[in-house]
């Protein structure tokens, strides 16, 4: 049974970091580091998810079968403040339970909430039919552009993004003014 | 290299200029050359004592060794010679929380805030060095003395300002007052934008405070956000105060939100937990009829959990074995005839895979029925990865390793793009003990072109299961120079991962998410008892201990049996020494084939120069020659057993492979020490009454460490234990 | 430092992935020692605060530090004293017992002798207790 956690908010996982990366490796072919996580997460805590596995009892490391690794832009070209999801993955033997769906709403939300983002954006690899399916016709992202040999061994991928303008949270002015 | 030359030529004109001699000593450290930067780091010490650059870049050098006291002594001196000097501050004040010096922090920082009090972070920073020294109620009067000077209402963009108000509030919560940190959140932290986190932390305190109503309302909100996390369940349900047993009760809050979220997954199978009889029954037939329909391939990995309890392993065998039999009629409304007909389809094959994986599960484990199933499975859909997959695991099971190896190849030849298999079948194949075959299987995915092509990449990567599976791989087949490389390797990245938080003492002040960076803090105290860790360490002790009982293990694997004891002396000593030539030649053999493969690599293209920057260095090492060479094994062993045993205690093959090396090493003491953790863990383990019986008959042969001290302790702590 | 950007740009990645992780990872330079202590972008210019209340702030914490300091002096001066009874009755430590326990229990000087001291100088005492199981608690 499968449940969806903040990575680095409130109660901290920080500690299953070494999992998420084991997850990322163990299927997809774009790898980082550890401290490029540690930078997700010590950057926009609020924005990264982990799927773990409960069991019978609790754990310190429950095993970490899918994340979402999601950001800021931190200079964005077109001047809009936006999020973008950096890595999205699901072990094979955890999927179709809806979990990608899960943590990629829990994370656009937070980018909305927290940072007022108005859109999220990602890339994913014109090939990945189940991504696609999942980003366009079940979350509603649109296909921005497709950019050129994008990843490392020359695939092209899609620019998506999404609005998120709905979830934003105005500044409400308070009574008593100032 | 700009900054190089203009160095040099600032030294053509002053050969002996101290500063500069220092930055030229930083530059060419940041090119590679340590030796060179600390023999010219000293010239300009010599040159001048009095300046605080000089000792500064002699502090960096040390740092970049990671030589953390002598760096610390050296930014103490430039600190001495330049009180103002903000970037001497600095940088010692990061040596010290590096190294957990609180007090030293809290005077760095206190030092800091009073030259520079117009900035937060010094604020903030001066209250992370009270609050990680456990001065609880210092670190919050920091932050609320920083606060009283705002004069403007932050807006809700601030983020470094609301991060602060909800790091005091963690404090607060954490010295206990949960009262004080329920009002604060009330008063002040609803405001900020980390909504969820708010959420959290509140409800949280509500249910410590055993506010129940109000900690149910808190909870059905998170719930209402994320119905994907059964702790909320349980705390909601905790708060309803329900009646011990209420089967009913308890599924009607998960019925609330199945229906409000019916793509959401944990609402529907967490009752299975908690009911019973025919209501188990039942709520299971629904859930597996639903997900067996939809073909949902986790279904089995999503349930198996359940078959702790025996008799809901049985009530799921016999449905699913119903549904095959009877082929249950689908339940859909106004369906298409061709899509009911699939849908049948379908819902068999599932079935059949279920049963496949259920069969060999360890607790419902029959390994002819599995493959019986899972073959069925296979006619059905032969392009399938994921029963291909299963059918390798039932053959690992029955032993048959090469034929599950062929079957995981199979699989991954029908989706060359998936990682995931590639990664299985690798897997596979170090089990297999095909070091090169799974090697070439992962560089279908790695970034081949770094030093040290595919393997180089999994290390820059930190691919810390390949490394500790191939290392594992190694120690099977005795090969222990390259298992030591491998382990060691793995061994590094956890040092690089404890050396990662250096940079975060600077950044996550100036980005504000104080809350994230102490939970680093924390974690990184207690990196390896990640269970990661305790693997690489076990296998790497165990390949010590082998080494240090087997010397002539340095010179390569030697088939087992030569070390057998059924023949005479004589006869043995010869064919050890036959085979020990043996080996010694298939090493050399190797190590010719690497070498001619690095020198073909060399003349084949230009390696990248120093005049990029950066050198590829080449490992000096590949075979691990060095580390299998060592005269003290068992103190080299000690590096990675310390941690081991000191973050890991309830681990029984720690304990285990501790006992072993304290025996060897005559630390009889530490031996029963041991021995005492496993007894209180597993007091019927039966490596436990073998190593109880081994530590008896030492001390019992060994009269010189019978002195009285010894004698006396193990007597006594040992009663239980020690056989007479 | 310019050579560190200078060395990173000469390295950064083919791949456009490859090339966002290096330069956020850059982001978290901290070994350049010309630059100003409190020097971001998030804290670039002192902050929202009122400086005269800045002021008057810091004169508040140091007082606040310093009666919390005078309050916790007085507090641990009464435990030093009641521990400095304790300690000259037991810095009493044989190098015997110190070695004892460095050869048995792999400690170091240090805290071979940290241990002995909390076991009123008692060899069995202290590695009696060094190796007891973890109470499960």
């Amino acid at each position: 049974m499968v449940d969806i956690v903040p990575l680095s908010s409130y109660p901290s996982n920080i500690h299953l970091l070494p999992s998420v990366q084991t997850c990322n490796i163990t299927n997809l072919p774009e790898n980082y580091f550890l401290k490029y996580y540690l930078y997700h997460a010590l950057t926009w805590p609020q924005l990264s998810f982990v799927a773990i596995v409960r069991g019978n009892k609790p754990e310190k490391y429950p095993k970490v079968v899918g994340y979402v690794l999601a950001k800021m832009e931190e200079e964005p070209t077109d001047g809009i403040q936006h999020g973008h999801i950096t890595s999205l993955s699901v072990m094979r033997t955890h999927r179709r339970l809806g979990i990608a769906e899960r943590l990629m709403r829990l994370s656009q939300r937070a980018m909305a909430e927290v940072f007022n983002a108005s859109y999220v954006s990602l890339h994913v690899r014109q090939s990945n039919v189940a991504a696609l399916r999942l980003y366009r016709d079940t979350l509603g992202f649109e296909v921005e552009k497709v950019e050129s040999k994008y990843y490392a061994d020359g695939e092209d991928a899609y620019a998506m993004k999404m609005d998120l303008t709905a979830m934003q949270i105005k500044d409400v002015p308070e009574a008593d003014g100032e | 290299m700009l900054c190089l030359k203009a160095a040099e030529q600032v030294l053509r004109k002053n050969p002996n200029h101290a500063d500069t001699q220092a930055m030229k000593a930083l530059i060419i450290s940041n090119q590679g050359q340590q030796k060179e930067a600390f023999a010219l780091a000293k010239t300009a010490l010599n040159n001048n004592m009095k300046s605080h650059v000089c000792w500064h870049v002699y502090g960096l050098l040390y740092r970049a060794e990671k030589n953390f006291d002598e760096s610390i002594k050296a930014y103490k001196f430039a600190l001495r010679l330049d009180p103002e000097s903000a970037p001497i501050q600095r940088d010692l004040a990061h040596l010290q929380i590096q190294m957990r010096d609180f007090q030293g922090y809290i005077q760095s920082r206190r030092n800091m805030l009073q030259q520079k009090p117009g900035f937060r972070q010094n604020w903030t920073a001066l209250a992370v060095a009270h609050h990680l020294a456990g001065n609880l109620e210092d670190a919050e009067n920091v932050l609320t003395t920083y606060e009283d000077t705002l004069k403007q209402k932050p807006t809700r963009a601030d983020m470094e300002h609301w991060e602060a108000i909800l790091y005091k509030n963690y404090i607060i919560a954490e010295s206990g007052d949960y009262e004080k940190a329920l009002e604060h959140l009330d008063a002040v932290g609803k405001k900020s934008p980390d909504v969820l986190g708010v959420m959290e932390m509140r409800a949280d305190y509500l249910l410590k405070l055993g506010r129940k109503a109000d900690a149910a309302d808190a909870y059905a909100a998170l719930l209402d956000r994320n119905p994907d996390d059964s702790a909320y369940y349980d705390k909601l349900i905790s708060a309803k105060g329900f009646a011990e047993g209420d089967e009913a009760a308890m599924k009607e809050i998960y019925e609330i939100w199945s229906t409000k979220f019916p793509r959401s997954d944990v609402p529907r199978r967490r009752p299975l937990d908690f009911l019973s009889g025919d209501a188990f029954r039942d709520a299971a037939d629904s859930y597996l009829q639903r997900m067996l329909r939809k073909g949902v391939p986790s279904t089995f990995a999503n349930i198996k959990h359940l078959y702790l309890d025996r008799s809901k392993l049985e009530i799921i065998q016999e449905l699913v074995e119903r549904y095959l039999k009877e082929d249950v009629q689908p339940q859909m409304n106004g369906s298409a005839e061709s899509s009911s007909e699939d849908e049948a389809s379908r819902f068999h094959c599932s079935a059949l895979y279920f049963l496949a994986q259920h069969h060999n599960f360890h607790m419902s484990r029959d390994l002819s029925k599995a493959l019986k199933y899972i073959d069925e499975a296979l006619q059905i859909d032969q392009k399938s990865v994921d029963f291909h997959q299963t059918k390798a695991r039932t053959l690992k099971y029955f032993g048959a390793i090469p034929e599950a190896m062929e079957i995981v190849e199979k699989a991954r030849s029908l989706d060359e793009r998936d990682r995931a298999i590639n990664t299985k079948c690798a897997k596979y194949q170090l089990r297999n003990d095909q070091n090169e075959k799974a090697l070439d299987t992962m560089s279908k995915f790695t970034r081949n072109e770094t030093a040290g092509g595919p393997l180089g990449d999994l290390h820059d990567m930190q691919c810390i299961w390949y490394l500790t599976e191939d290392g594992q791989s190694y120690l099977r087949q005795r090969r222990l120079g390259l298992a030591l490389k491998r382990l060691h390797a793995a061994f590094n990245v956890f040092d690089i991962w404890q050396e990662d938080q250096f940079d975060f003492h600077n950044f996550s002040l100036r980005k504000g998410m104080i809350r994230a960076y102490i939970d680093m803090l924390r974690w990184e105290d207690r990196l390896r008892d990640h269970p990661f860790y305790t693997k690489v360490a076990v296998s790497a002790v165990s390949a010590y201990i082998l080494l240090h009982d087997s010397p002539d293990l340095v010179h390569g694997p030697i088939p087992n049996g030569v070390n057998g004891v059924g023949q005479d002396a004589q006869a043995n000593a010869a064919e050890r020494k036959k085979a020990v030539k043996k080996a010694k030649k298939e090493q050399q053999k190797l190590e010719k084939v690497e070498a001619d493969k690095k020198e073909a690599l060399r003349t084949s293209k230009s390696a990248p120069k120093a005049t990029d920057g950066e050198v590829q260095k080449d490992d000096p090492d590949p075979f691990g020659k060095a580390l299998v060479e060592t005269k003290e094994p068992l103190q080299d062993a000690m590096k990675f057993l310390t941690p081991l045993l000191d973050l890991n205690p309830e681990s029984i093959k720690a304990q285990c492979v501790g006992f072993e090396v304290y025996i060897r090493r005559r630390k009889y003491l530490l031996a029963l020490k041991c021995l005492l953790a496993l007894h209180a863990i597993d007091p019927q383990n039966p490596t436990l009454h073998v190593q109880s019986y081994n530590l008896s008959k030492i001390l019992n042969n060994d009269p010189n460490r019978a002195s009285s001290k010894l004698a006396q302790i193990i007597s006594t702590e040992g009663k239980t234990l020690l056989p007479e | 430092a310019a050579d560190n950007e200078e060395e990173a740009s000469s390295q950064l990645p083919k791949n456009a992935e490859d090339r966002k992780a290096a330069a956020a990872l850059n982001s978290l330079n901290a070994n350049e020692i010309t630059q100003d202590g409190a020097g971001s972008s998030a804290a670039g210019q002192p902050s929202k605060a009122d400086q005269e209340a800045l002021g008057k702030a810091m004169s508040r914490l140091e007082i606040a530090s310093g009666a919390g300091a005078s309050q916790k002096k007085s507090d641990q001066k009464k435990a030093e004293e009641k521990k400095g009874v304790e300690v000259k009755k037991k810095v009493k430590v044989a190098a015997e017992d110190v070695n004892f326990l460095v050869d048995e229990l792999d400690l170091t000087k240090v805290k071979a002798t940290e241990l002995l001291k909390a076991h009123d100088g008692d060899a069995i005492r202290a590695a009696k207790a060094y190796i007891a199981p973890p109470s499960k608690a």
